[in-house]
């Protein structure tokens, strides 16, 4: 996969791209609903895990090779690994059947379909802001310099305060998971 | 450019309450009961210096007035975070007063506390991680106020509720407090999950995160064929997501049984800490479009409004649980709320309104869970009707605190309940929603009867033998206080609400706030306040009749309320 987007990355203006586009942009919706309609935990895992990867080599085929590494370590190597082995100490049984009602469902279609299709209709009808239209920065090394140049300046608060955020997570977790009394 | 002291100039106060944080955990780690014990009062010291470097941060409201950075969208935000900083660090310290007993009540630090032979269980004790926490989601709401940026905000909205799922769980050792917490953390990871798509959606319509910047780009939208659906989707998915934080309607399922299941002084600190949160964002998404609320969204809060108040009322009816009715309150209070920030449109009154009201509703719920939280029931929390009945005539102190709590909650004159619904309700009416005052005139009817059914079982009722008043000094003295200054704020309300009205109104300049961008003067329609005064002569006319009768009680109040924000509306209404 990282191998494949990283020739993507490397001929920006290759007739593939619009295809690969499309290839990978089905491998994510298609996973996030099979996520979805999923009933083993297991399995939805493992939808995930394809999701979170065609997000990644979205980002790769935008030139975004720092945010794509990022998003396939952190969240295909890390966060989903961290659910499996959640699943797997919390529950009795990791192969437990997750049933949803049929009312829950039909209320779940209707709520994703109406978001699905406000959404739609808002992106087809907005012009293309100028901001977002030229997001290809100049590719090589330096994304990364500008990223962290940015996390400790534009970003310095919002940066440490994602790290006060983790640090309450982990007092919370290691609070909630502590040694039941007798 | 942003050098990273400029960032952190103006974030002392945060930076306190995250220290006394640190250093609560530090305390509740240590092996000797009088060092653990040590924490509340640590998190006291550091609300306390919070206090003192906001007012030592905040310049004099009225003598800088820096015309053309004026209320943009982040114009508005310097005085605002002074405001929410002090609200947030009184309020949270009589929450504090509330809440300093909780974690005697936990069995595992009752049993660690008690047995000072045995070698000491850090991980049994959570005195430290208690007020930590409750420290820590007080600095979101802090950050909250302050934000600049999308970015900014959401982590600030994360930081005020993450910490409260889990004091949910923990304070409080029953199995309903830890399907409680499930239920929150579920459904306000979803709540998060909207307002951050809403979020996205709005830096995908503008290309930047900056509030300032995209409050430029909308103004430069509407002036050009109105604002791109793109940018109106993510700021309607942004306030839908947000509804979770004040419990308003599509997102308020969970109240009820959050609030059931929490301890009580847990329990009063949701009711006001993320709803200030909530509200303070809500003020900040809206003033990207800066006067010109678009329709849509005006559709959407007038919607939420009139469900919100009209479901939390009759919902709070049928309860019998006290605990449920108060939640359903809060909901129903949020309903109230939103009236303001529907007649924002153009029109800085409601805001105001809203930030004095938050406060007042603050106030009196924290009293009437402090009088909820010193009652015991079979060595459980009294919730019913049932236990709370013949109050007064066990503890006639207790029982006035409940009853100043509610009639607040009503809206009776000499209490801020009645001042803050003055002031929604006209700034509603100024701008023309009638039809959304009358419908939460009649909740208001509805909601009191509610209140005076838990006044009625306090004073009338007969004693349950199985409750008894548990002896609690510092929630006694916190129900009491809370109380207190509602009354006194009821009566003399003036320095407050004009405080609230500067927190919108006055553009003062602000260390944390100067992003870098500077906004053209002549794109700015609600420049300083000598600017506006004079497209504004019709407004005097209206203005006043419309405060005048309602606000017979309290006479001079309503002027400093009413005169600063009242031309920056009507200006641009004309």
């Amino acid at each position: 996969m990282i191998v494949l987007a990283q020739q993507v990355a490397s001929h920006p203006l290759s007739p593939m791209q619009p295809l690969l586009f499309y290839v990978f942009a089905a491998l994510t919706v298609g996973s996030a609903w099979a996520i979805v309609l999923s009933q083993n935990i297991i399995r939805m895992a493992v939808y995930l895990l394809t999701t979170l990867a065609g997000v990644a080599a979205i980002y790769f085929m935008l030139n975004a090779e720092f945010l794509a590494a990022i998003q396939l370590i952190v969240y295909a190597g890390g966060t989903l690994i961290l659910i499996v082995f959640g699943v797997m100490l919390t529950s009795k049984n990791p192969f437990m059947q997750l049933v949803t009602s049929p009312l829950e469902r039909a209320l779940g279609l209707f709520i994703a379909a109406s978001v699905a299709v406000m959404a739609m209709v808002a992106l087809l009808n907005s012009p293309v802001p100028g901001g977002a239209a030229a997001p290809a920065a100049p590719a090589g090394h330096d994304h990364v310099a500008r990223i962290g140049r940015a996390l400790l300046s534009d970003y310095l608060v919002p940066f440490e305060l994602a790290a006060v955020l983790l640090l309450v997570v982990m007092v919370a977790a290691a609070y909630m998971a502590r040694r039941t009394q007798r | 450019m942003n050098l990273m002291t400029e960032k952190i100039a103006g974030l002392w106060p945060e930076i306190s309450l995250l220290l006394g944080a640190c250093s609560c955990i530090a305390a509740g780690l240590a092996g000797t009961v009088s060092v653990r014990r040590l924490a509340a009062p640590i998190a006291a010291v550091a609300l306390a210096v919070a206090g003192v470097a906001t007012l030592a941060g905040a310049s004099p409201p009225t003598s800088i007035h820096i015309g053309a950075h004026g209320s943009s969208a982040n114009g508005i935000a310097a005085p605002l975070a002074c405001y929410v900083k002090i609200a947030v660090v009184g309020v949270g310290l009589l929450l504090l007063l509330v809440a300093a007993a909780v974690p005697n009540r936990i069995r595992s630090d009752q049993q660690v506390d008690n047995a000072p032979g045995s070698a000491f269980d850090a991980g049994l004790v959570m005195r430290g991680e208690f007020f930590a926490f409750f420290l820590l989601s007080l600095t979101g709401v802090m950050l909250v106020s302050g934000a600049t940026d999308l970015v900014w905000l959401f982590l600030a909205l994360e930081l005020t509720s993450l910490p409260t799922y889990v004091m949910v769980a923990t304070a409080r050792d029953r199995v309903e407090a830890n399907e409680a917490a499930v239920k929150y953390f579920f459904l306000g990871a979803l709540a998060a999950a909207v307002f951050l798509y809403g979020f996205t959606l709005l830096y995908g319509a503008t290309g930047s995160t900056d509030l300032n910047v995209i409050h430029n780009v909308a103004k430069h939208q509407l002036a050009h064929g109105g604002l791109s659906p793109l940018l109106l989707t993510g700021m309607l998915l942004s306030i839908v997501g947000i509804a979770f934080k004040i419990a308003a309607v599509p997102m308020h399922f969970y109240a009820a049984d959050v609030y059931q299941g929490a301890s009580t002084a847990v329990t009063a600190f949701l009711a006001f800490v993320p709803k200030t949160a909530g509200f303070v964002a809500l003020i900040l998404i809206l003033g990207i479009t800066g006067d010109h609320t678009p329709q849509p969204v005006i559709w959407l809060l007038w919607a939420m409004e009139a469900l919100t108040m009209t479901i939390g009322n009759v919902m709070g009816l049928l309860q019998t649980n006290v605990k449920r009715v108060l939640a359903y309150s809060s909901i129903a209070h949020s309903g109230y709320m939103l009236l303001g920030l529907v007649a924002l449109g153009g029109h800085r009154a409601g805001e105001a309104a809203v930030l004095f009201y938050v406060v007042g509703y603050g106030l009196a719920t924290i009293a009437a869970f402090a009088v909820l939280g010193c009652l015991e029931t079979n060595g459980d929390e009294s919730q019913d009707y049932a236990h709370i009945a013949g109050l007064a005539k066990r503890n006639p102190g207790l029982a006035a605190t409940l009853l100043l709590a509610v009639l607040s909650l009503i809206g009776m004159p000499p209490l801020v309940g009645f001042l803050g619904k003055v002031y929604l309700f006209t700034s509603a009416i100024d701008h023309g929603y009638v039809c959304l005052v009358v419908i939460a005139a009649i909740n208001s009817a509805i909601g009191a009867v509610y209140y005076l059914r838990i006044a009625s079982a306090c004073y009338f009722g007969k004693p349950d033998e199985a409750t008894r008043v548990i002896d609690w000094p510092s929630r006694r003295v916190g129900g009491t206080a809370a109380a207190v200054i509602a009354l006194a704020l009821g009566i003399v309300g003036g320095p407050l609400v004009e405080a609230a009205s500067l927190a919108v109104d006055a553009p003062i300049g602000h260390p944390t706030h100067s992003t870098g961008i500077v906004l053209p003067p002549a794109d700015d329609e609600r420049g300083e306040m000598p600017d506006t005064a004079t497209p504004q002569p019709a407004a005097p006319t209206t203005a006043p009749a419309d405060d005048a009768p309602a606000a017979t009680e309290t006479a001079p109040q309503p002027a400093p309320e009413t005169a600063p924000s009242e031309p920056a509306g009507k200006s641009s209404d004309m």
